[in-house]
């Protein structure tokens, strides 16, 4: 007999480049196999029903939503303001200015392209303004706002506890030295390319103008402070820390800068709840593509097959990492971590690699992937805003990918960047 | 009319996150003051979360902004395009059918053992019907989307 395995990710692969709707891609295969095998296809409403209605997979309808209401209320604006006043007049500050706001930003706001969104629409348009050529204003944006996916709060992290049971505290505390680094990294091909084009900044602030900048930042300032300080004083869970995020955003923004009205509620509700749906909706069915492959006993069958390949874990890490690199240029983060996290998860055991560290790892992988074509979300968003065509910006991102890849390889190969930060805050 | 029928699940949508929000947020700071968390609350905004992922769906149906892989066919003959577009709505319009099919059995199992909720102890159907109920709406919107992209491709 064949091994079914090959069958089942064969036909999700098949869909999926037949343009079949990954929910549908990963849906079908999973139907399929539980009525030939036998396996229970009478669950399948049951199963799909537990996969979204879970109390820590809460947090990302919230985020998603915090997101979107401090995007919408301006709150980027005030920020890269101020950042302006500090870092903007040298040669290339504006390229570290948007790098900076993305970080930042990275800190209130819980997906890329949300990121890309907020500081995009301030700083693309600004960019271009002091003759930054479009296509790396767009493509710059969009790589920073990888950042997002790793600095703290983060849906991609609150996937990967669900799936691995492990800590999403603890996750978005290990995630903050490499977001930085993200951003550290891309920082040198930035200025390299602005200095070598002489593409400038704006002039510098006073003192005095810089403390008002500061104070009228205020706000965003204080909102990480607020997400973050409530998750480590031990205040909030994650899930509560994004419906906090919630509200404060419509507190600034309705009641403070008062740029939110109850027509821009009723659209701000609505997006957030089509983006929340399109995640949730492949989680649901992916959750079920998993269920379907590890009762057939593929997963574990895979695992064994990628240790057949080497059993020395340093090759095996370069393998994964290539492995996940391509998924990450053709799936979104959420389905990567539903089909290949239970062929993982039986070689971090064989490893005895820490799951967070792990975690981290695959992460930045598949943030890297949202700027990487063809499936690259980040790049989408930064077009659109830029109205730029995509190669355009594809083009200008391959210094940016390449400086993202090699903090990845630090990332790898050096736990500790990932792991120092949780062990010092003792967050379990 | 026909404004109100487009619309539907969109109203549903905002209504529901809006429920939830302030369901959560309440127990947020229930949960700070009194330092007892009503658990009750937790059931009620977990199962609208699953209504509010159906009625989302629908709508991202309609518009077309599924998450998809749709770079080959982009660059496809018109022929294989409608072959594509074709598969694509025949297999999700399988999948929902299926799991409005299989939610029906589970709702029957439910009512016949009388199954109730863990915390509020009501009919776990009650929660269940989300899957019928919205996934026929699901249904339409595949088939919506379908005659839009469709209609595209014929330009």
């Amino acid at each position: 007999m064949t091994e079914p395995g090959l069958l089942l990710f064969g036909l999700f692969f098949l869909l999926l480049f037949l343009g079949v709707p990954i929910l549908t891609a990963v849906g079908i295969p999973a139907l399929v196999f539980l009525w030939t095998f036998g396996l229970g296809i009478q669950v399948t409403a049951a199963n799909v029903y537990a996969n979204i209605a879970k109390f820590p997979l809460l947090a990302i309808p919230f985020f998603i939503l915090a997101g979107f209401v401090m995007e919408r209320a301006g709150l980027s604006r005030g920020l890269v303001n101020l950042l302006n006043m500090i870092v903007g007049p040298v040669r290339g500050g504006l390229a570290l200015v948007a790098v900076g706001g993305c970080v930042f930003f990275g800190a209130i706001s819980g997906t890329g392209p949300a990121d890309t969104a907020a500081i995009g629409t301030v700083m693309i348009p600004a960019m271009v303004r002091r003759g930054y050529a479009v296509g790396f204003a767009a493509a710059l944006v969009a790589a920073a706002a990888t950042t997002d996916v790793l600095i703290p709060p983060s849906v991609a992290f609150v996937v990967y506890g669900v799936i691995t049971e492990t800590s999403v505290s603890r996750l978005f505390a290990a995630g903050v030295v490499p977001g930085l680094l993200m951003g550290l990294a891309l920082v040198v091909p930035a200025v390299a390319i602005a200095r070598g084009r002489g593409w400038g900044g704006e002039s510098w602030g006073t003192p005095r103008q810089i403390a008002r900048a500061a104070w009228d930042a205020k706000w965003g300032l204080i909102a990480p402070a607020v997400i973050l300080g409530g998750i480590y004083g031990g205040v909030f869970t994650p899930t509560e820390a994004a419906v906090v995020a919630v509200m404060y955003g419509l507190f600034v923004g309705m009641v403070v800068y008062r740029s939110l009205g109850w027509r821009d509620l009723y659209a701000i509700f609505l997006d957030a709840a089509v983006s929340t749906a399109v995640v949730m909706i492949v989680v649901a069915f992916a959750g079920l593509f998993s269920w379907t492959g590890s009762t057939l006993g593929v997963m574990d069958r895979a695992a064994q097959g990628l240790l057949g390949l080497s059993e020395n874990p340093y090759v095996i890490l370069l393998l994964l990492n290539l492995m996940l690199i391509v998924a990450g240029m053709l799936l979104d983060a959420i389905s990567v971590y539903y089909v290949f996290l239970p062929i993982l998860l039986p070689l971090l055991k064989r490893f005895q690699w820490d799951p967070v560290w792990f975690g981290v790892m695959m992460t930045v992988n598949l943030a890297i992937g949202t700027v990487t074509p063809p499936v690259a979300v980040n790049l989408y968003v930064a077009s659109n805003i830029a109205r730029t065509p995509i190669e355009e910006v594809a083009r200008w991102a391959v210094p940016f990918v390449l400086a993202l890849a090699a903090a990845l390889l630090l990332v790898v190969y050096v736990p500790a960047l990932s792991l120092w930060l949780p062990d010092l805050l003792g967050v379990r | 009319m026909r404004r109100v029928t487009d619309r539907l699940e969109e109203g549903a949508c905002v209504l529901v996150f809006a429920v939830m929000t302030l369901v959560a947020f309440v127990n947020v700071v229930t949960r700070y003051l009194i330092q007892y968390s009503l658990a009750f609350t937790e059931e009620i905004v977990v199962s609208l979360f699953v209504w509010l992922t159906l009625l989302g769906t629908a709508v991202a149906f309609r518009e077309g902004t599924h998450l998809a892989f749709t770079f080959l066919v982009d660059r496809a003959p018109r022929p294989a395009r409608w072959a594509a577009l074709g598969l694509s709505t025949a297999l999700s319009l399988a999948l929902f059918l299926a799991l409005i099919w299989f939610g029906l059995l589970q709702i029957q199992n439910e009512r016949l053992l009388g199954t109730t909720s863990e915390a509020l102890a009501i009919p776990q159907w009650w929660y269940t019907a989300g899957i019928p109920v919205v996934g026929v709406l699901v249904v339409a919107r595949i088939l919506q989307g379908a005659w839009r992209a469709a209609r595209r491709l014929d330009r």
